[in-house]
């Protein structure tokens, strides 16, 4: 019961997302600090942050199908049943978001189409649908399907954004000085860090990577290049 | 029979004296703690938060008070009365320096934050306080009517 208690108040206080100009504190001073947690609570924390923030890098090679089960594995692993609600939601939105996009570069086999959470049968089933018969149970679909209609992928990022940052600050305030607050904590800071290091150039060169290694793989490459020849 | 109504009053004797006091470690544990990573996270004000991680200690007082105001020659008589007053008590004081504890590590997160907000921030544990002080004054009035 009083584990957390040094560790949440040796903590600073995050502000509101769109009022973050600077972090509050550093990953390294964060780090330091975690060093008061178990070798079990870490190890949690850290399943927990790969969970809500995998690094794409990890997963480039894996196809949806794979990187779903290799979700699950990991989800598996997760003890707090609020932190698995909570990466529950994440992934439903990531779902929503993938669905909204695959239909939207012409996907028309609904079969191929893979997620996680509640809402994957539904969304199959109504493909052609515009909101995937999800209107009235996910308030965010709309302003999503708004957003991206806009073709502002960057005002899409904000809104999903700012939707964990608020599901992870309410589950903060319910849970005081406990490991769900602390990983709350953790998540919300890497959020604000991610959105604070937004970079154009960097975001390029990320897209010219992930592209050349799916055209690897997909073996497109040779075929241009048999095809130049 | 008459030992075990003996033992009973002389743990209602001893127990508000004994059950406000682990109330009050958990309590101050719990401030303390959050107190000691406050400082790390501030540069003034390290004084107040200590202060603050001190509260829950008044319930020790308490039941050493109403200790004494029970404590009299122990009988078949007036043994139930000490038990009921005694234990009752004390549970009262054990719960109120607990529960404190936690009010007191919130006021420190808070006030952590916003210091303007110390004030403010200490009146959940104050009236906490004030339930405290609610069992150890009528356990002072009841235990005059106990036999001496």
């Amino acid at each position: 019961m009083s584990d957390y208690y040094t560790l949440m108040t040796a903590l600073p206080w995050l502000p509101e997302l769109e009022q973050c100009t600077q972090l509050p504190i550093s990953r390294i001073a964060l780090d330091r600090r975690l060093t008061m947690l178990s070798d079990e609570g870490s190890a949690q924390l850290a399943n927990i942050e790969a969970l809500f923030h995998p690094i794409i890098d990890h997963y480039i090679m894996l196809t949806d199908k794979d990187l779903i089960a290799q979700w699950k594995a990991d989800m598996s692993k997760v003890e707090s049943p609020v932190m698995l609600e909570l990466i529950n939601y994440q992934m439903e939105l990531k779902t929503l978001l993938a669905a909204l996009r695959c239909r939207a570069v012409g996907l028309d086999d609904p079969s191929q189409f893979h997620g996680a959470g509640r809402w994957v049968q539904l969304i199959k089933k109504h493909w052609f649908e515009p909101g995937f018969g999800l209107d009235r149970v996910c308030p965010q679909l709309l302003q999503l399907q708004r957003l991206m209609s806009k073709e502002k992928p960057m005002l899409v990022e904000q809104y999903y954004n700012q939707q964990l940052w608020t599901s992870l600050r309410q589950a903060e305030h319910s849970h005081h000085f406990s490991f769900e607050a602390l990983a709350c904590f953790v998540l919300r800071w890497a959020i604000a860090e991610r959105c604070l290091r937004y970079d154009g150039d960097k975001a390029v060169d990320t897209f010219n990577k992930s592209r050349s290694v799916l055209l690897e793989l997909s073996g497109l490459n040779q075929q241009l290049l048999q095809g130049n020849n | 029979m008459d030992n075990l109504i003996i033992a009973l009053g002389w743990a209602g004797l001893y127990g508000p004296m004994a059950l406000g006091a682990i109330g009050s470690m958990i309590g101050c544990a719990l401030a303390g703690q959050a107190a000691c990573g406050a400082l790390l996270e501030t540069e003034t004000g390290h004084g107040r938060y200590i202060g603050i991680a001190a509260m829950p200690s008044s319930q020790s007082i308490y039941g050493i008070v109403v200790m004494f105001a029970l404590n009299r020659e122990i009988t078949v008589d007036n043994a139930p009365g000490l038990a009921a007053i005694g234990l009752l008590c004390g549970l009262a004081l054990l719960f109120s320096a607990a529960w404190q504890g936690r009010c007191c590590a919130s006021a420190i997160n808070v006030a952590k934050i916003r210091p303007e907000i110390f004030g403010m921030s200490l009146a959940p544990a104050a009236i906490v306080e004030g339930f405290a002080v609610f069992a150890f004054i009528f356990a002072l009035v009841i235990s005059a009517g106990v036999p001496a």
